[in-house]
């Protein structure tokens, strides 16, 4: 077990360090949130009341769509070089690969929220820093980039590869949809915490069994 | 120790590109895997690396049957394959450092610029991978490929992209590990140039593997007959007749 | 192919007969409802292609976990042939709900929880097509095809169950209770009779499908084997 967490610390520390020295997914994610923002502004002018209700749709939407630029380029480095074998070879257990994959995608994730709320609160005069709403972008992002890293592992070994992903991906992310804009809505909107948990507990239930399934098939996504 | 192989046989869904193949590796042994482009060599390989499950086939070291599968084999074996598996974005040392904690091995800073010293690397240790030029990637992946000792060592190919000295450096440290007990598989498109360091040669042709030619102090020129006779011999007994594997998936 | 498989050929003709009594059935034995006129009448189909969407993605999810644990490329036939057969009938329940919902709830399209759970299963049902026709390699084909039919069946029921928490306004057919619609014995038989001559037809389907499947992949393995012989004879190095 000691082992098994070394062998995911030194897989995630390398995730990040490679990020940190080439931003390559993390500079084109942000630009394409906070361009998106402004996008969203011309889209749909709206007087201030409709704005704080519409905030956590177009907040999860522009997290999403960047997000999967991101996840795109999350495996991009094993594929290339083919360094799947050399890990599969190296670690004693296949899904610790994913797990640190899924934990390197879900810190950037959050590096992209934490950035992303204050420009949203400054371009659209409103407060996102209510801490319900937190919560809830973080379960989100973790059942967000649960099945993202499954399935972009998939698709990067694909034809099609980032053509593919979002097909993949949106249809099976629409509870965590449903559940980060419905529950964000009744945070924002100032409702008590009654009428959103039942959301809240969908996530957490997503996340769980996104993470499990994973853990589960991982083994057949990099190993032939 | 004694790794077998035996009646190995393994379909691309409809390509058939190893059928029913057995050799036996020894400790210390250097066995070279010959076959023209195509020939299934490098799948011959991944199977052999565990990386890829066999249709059919058993593998037993020192006598008991092993899963190819199974952790225990596959973090025994050191790889080098056409793709270098370094990661671009960190330096030389970092790459070897990142596989010393999979392996679980505690190498410190010094044994790690050691082991790029080995392949001649010292001076581009601290740059980064993405910098070095194929040759010097090919270096480092050997010393990654070497870094925790495998008991197996399996070549796809490794003189690919090296230099004179790279190439003589790779020969030093096949003759070194051979001396320390570890079995070596290799494929190489130019036989002659290892031949001093080789023990085997056997053939991969038409999904066939021949028997293994020992050298037993021959010059390669003396064996390449032979190991081309015999593989033509076989190959003729051995043609496919389009049924067999065929259409045993479905059930 | 089909003259040699006697069942296979019987049930074929017997599923066909059975579909043509459920439309008469439909047509002339079931009454036509109060209030809602003659495009009530659709409904029977439309449970019934409903039931085939879920039917077929269930068994699709089971070939799946039957593939990765046995490892037999029939289980992913059959788990193909169900997709395709499902993501038609799942299109067949979508249509047939829009042309009984434009004249009564007075749209096309609502965001009603099941209509929008059946047409994301669709969604689900193509992206796993799409995917399949990115890879080459069959059993990596039917793994990763395998993977995403587990997660795509898993993730249909928390999508209706989120999609529920909005309020819905599809009538409560069966198990209701205090249902909008009331049944007839004579409109429950017709029902009946549509379930199990569609149910059929899905067995049937399924069944040809997953032999064209076995077929094309025999051939295409016979194919590659004739070309890798033909590449064979210059191979002499």
């Amino acid at each position: 077990m000691k082992n098994w967490f070394r062998t995911l610390k030194a897989l995630v520390w390398k995730d990040l360090l490679q990020e940190w020295r080439s931003k390559d997914m993390l500079t084109s994610m942000l630009a394409f949130a906070i361009l998106s923002l402004f996008i969203f502004n011309y889209a749909m002018e709206l007087d201030p009341r409709q704005r704080a209700e519409l905030a956590a749709g177009v907040i999860w939407v522009v997290i999403m769509f960047s997000g999967t630029l991101g996840l795109n380029r999350s495996f991009l480095a094993e594929q290339e070089q083919g360094s799947f074998d050399a890990l599969v070879m190296a670690v004693p257990d296949v899904a610790v690969i994913w797990l640190a994959k899924q934990i390197s995608n879900y810190l950037i994730m959050l590096i992209l929220i934490v950035i992303t709320l204050p420009v949203y609160s400054v371009l659209y005069n409103q407060n996102l820093f209510v801490p319900q709403f937190l919560i809830e972008l973080v379960l989100g992002a973790w059942g967000f980039s649960a099945a993202g890293t499954l399935i972009s592992s998939m698709t990067v070994q694909t034809r099609m590869r980032d053509l593919l992903l979002p097909v993949l991906l949106f249809p099976v992310l629409m509870p965590v949809n449903m559940a980060v804009v419905k529950a964000g809505q009744g945070v924002l909107s100032g409702a008590g915490w009654e009428t959103y948990q039942v959301w809240i507990s969908i996530l957490l239930v997503y996340g769980i069994i996104m993470t499990t399934i994973s853990l589960l098939v991982f083994d057949y996504v990099i190993r032939e | 120790m004694l790794l077998e192989i035996k009646g190995l046989s393994k379909n691309f869904g409809a390509l058939v590109v190893v059928r029913d193949a057995s050799f036996s590796l020894e400790s210390g042994q250097l066995i070279c895997l010959l076959g023209s482009n195509g020939a299934g060599k490098t799948t011959l390989m991944r199977v052999a690396s565990g990386l890829l499950s066999p249709d059919e086939g058993k593998f037993y070291l020192d006598g008991t049957e092993i899963s190819l599968h199974s952790a225990q084999w596959r973090r025994q074996v050191g790889l080098v394959f056409h793709k270098t598996f370094l990661y671009q974005n960190l330096t030389g040392v970092e790459n070897l450092h990142l596989f010393s904690q999979l392996y679980q091995c505690e190498h410190s800073e010094k044994e790690l610029l050691q082991a790029i010293d080995r392949v001649g690397l010292k001076s581009a240790a601290n740059r980064l991978v993405r910098i070095y030029s194929r040759g010097m990637q090919q270096r480092l992946t050997i010393a990654r490929a070497l870094l925790h000792e495998p008991r197996v060592l399996i070549l796809d190919e490794p003189f690919t992209g090296l230099d004179k000295d790279g190439s003589r450096v790779l020969m030093e440290l096949l003759a070194e590990v051979k001396l320390q007990g570890s079995m070596v598989l290799i494929t190489s498109h130019d036989p002659g140039a290892t031949h001093s360091v080789t023990d085997g040669y056997m053939r991969l042709f038409r999904a066939a593997l021949s028997e293994v030619v020992l050298v037993k102090g021959r010059s390669w020129q003396e064996l390449e007959p032979l190991v081309y006779e015999d593989q033509v011999q076989g190959a003729a007994a051995k043609t496919p007749s389009g049924e067999g594997g065929s259409g045993g998936n479905l059930g | 192919m089909l003259l040699e498989n006697k069942p296979l050929r019987l049930l074929t003709y017997f599923s066909i007969l059975l579909v043509l009594l459920a439309f008469l059935m439909v047509i002339f034995y079931a009454p036509v409802e109060l209030n809602m006129g003659m495009v009530q009448k659709v409904f029977y189909f439309h449970v019934s292609a409903g039931w085939l969407g879920m039917l077929a993605f269930l068994v699709a999810a089971i070939s799946a976990i039957m593939f990765l644990s046995k490892n037999n490329l029939l289980y992913d036939h059959i788990a193909a042939s169900s997709v395709e057969i499902g993501l038609l009938f799942t299109a067949i329940a979508t249509f047939t709900g829009m042309i009984w919902a434009r004249p009564i709830w007075n749209t096309w399209w609502t965001w009603d929880p099941r209509l929008t759970t059946m047409t994301i299963m669709a969604f689900t049902y193509i992206a796993y097509i799409l995917l399949r026709r990115g890879i080459d390699e069959p059993y990596k084909k039917a793994r990763f095809g395998a993977i995403y039919a587990i997660i795509g069946f898993i993730s249909v029921p928390i999508t209706f169950f989120s999609a529920r928490l909005m309020r819905t306004i599809h009538p409560i057919v069966i198990g209701g209770g205090s249902g909008e619609m009331a049944m007839t014995p004579r409109m429950y038989q017709t029902m009946a009779a549509s379930l199990v001559a569609f149910t059929l037809l899905f067995v049937v389907l399924l069944w040809h499908r997953t032999r064209l499947a076995g077929a094309q992949f025999l051939m295409d393995q016979l194919e590659a084997e004739q070309t890798a012989e033909e590449f064979g004879e210059v191979d002499n190095g």
